[in-house]
């Protein structure tokens, strides 16, 4: 716990540094954002949908690594949890445990002069462990994500961020081909509540 | 020594709790149907679990009597548990264990419980494997 803290505050740290920097259109690392949410919501009708419950907490972070304009490209964490609620087709399981990294690539858009919004793609790729009654499931996919996040400053560099995001991923898994797409689709989406921080922006 | 024979003893109780793995790499479909004279039998329950010491010769699947109750019975890692629907049909997949691909069948009615077997390489095919009827 300990150690996150500290990685968090060189990361938030970073990102505010140089603050009296002048604006450029080139910028490393000038972003950092830790959200907490739910996920799994609305999944479409698939194996892994119909066997899990909403996640939370969906604990998520991201780092900007570089800026053009208001383009950034970085990279992503997310980390959820959630209960089997039916073993029908997926299995005799309890929990599964998501662990989410990957890459983004944004645009934010100054609305006020106090908030914008950032649109983003993500690659995700997902690696599930699924435990319970004495055995363990493994499991990976990769996703395209399609988010949008509400910034609204506090601070100096701070923001309060709102966000929603719909992940498509394509499970890996071979299978008879009239079950492939109700096994191997699995869209959910994620909403977030959290802090950015970020220099040179509003 | 009380002390040390439980310290050498504690990692043989942690290598006991999560004994059978899976990998979602592949999913074979199972699908079948349970029938008691003739009749659908609805809303029982079914699992499948792994089993390591049989070794079928062919893919007939039909009613397993052991000679040792033990013999080839569920352990308590069962992999799926499901319920059979209004017409008496099973619909569910599997996936890959890591350490065999043979698995057996378990109805259970009431108290009474019924073995079928086995589910192997002899009646999968293309990730699928039809049961056919099952007398319960």
């Amino acid at each position: 716990m300990k150690k996150i803290f500290v990685l968090m505050c060189v990361l938030v740290s970073l990102s505010s540094y140089s603050q009296e920097e002048k604006k450029s259109n080139i910028d490393f690392v000038n972003t950092f954002q830790f959200t907490l949410g739910f996920s799994n919501l609305a999944p479409n009708e698939s194996m892994m949908g119909d066997a899990h419950s909403e996640a939370f907490p969906a604990i998520g972070a991201r780092l900007g690594i570089f800026s053009y304009n208001r383009f950034t490209i970085g990279l992503h964490l997310n980390l959820h949890r959630m209960d089997v609620k039916s073993n029908d087709f997926f299995g005799h399981f309890e929990k599964t445990t998501v662990f989410t990294p990957g890459f983004y690539l944004s645009y934010y858009q100054p609305i006020t002069e106090e908030s914008l919004i950032e649109p983003y793609l993500s690659y995700d790729n997902s690696q599930y462990t699924t435990k319970g009654y004495g055995k363990e499931l493994n499991a990976e996919s990769d996703g395209l994500g399609l988010g949008l996040d509400y910034q609204h400053k506090i601070g100096n560099r701070a923001y309060v961020t709102f966000g929603l995001k719909y992940t498509f991923n394509k499970m890996r898994t071979e299978t008879h081909p009239n079950w492939e797409k109700y096994i191997n689709n699995y869209n959910y989406m994620t909403a977030k509540i959290g802090f950015t921080f970020s220099k040179n922006r509003l | 020594m009380k002390k040390l024979l439980l310290l050498a003893l504690t990692p043989l109780l942690f290598s006991n709790c999560t004994r059978d793995y899976y990998e979602n790499d592949e999913r074979i479909i199972i699908e079948g149907k349970v029938m008691r004279n003739n009749v659908p039998l609805q809303n029982t329950e079914v699992r499948i679990y792994p089993v390591y010491n049989a070794s079928p010769s062919s893919g007939t699947i039909g009613e397993i009597t052991f000679n040792n109750s033990n013999d080839y019975a569920d352990d308590g890692h069962t992999i799926i548990k499901t319920k059979t629907d209004a017409s008496g049909k099973i619909n569910t997949s599997l996936p890959r264990n890591i350490n065999t691909n043979i698995y057996a069948i378990k109805i259970s009615n009431g108290y009474n419980s019924k073995y079928y077997g086995y589910i192997s390489q002899y009646n999968t095919s293309n990730y699928y494997v039809n049961l056919g009827t099952l007398n319960y």
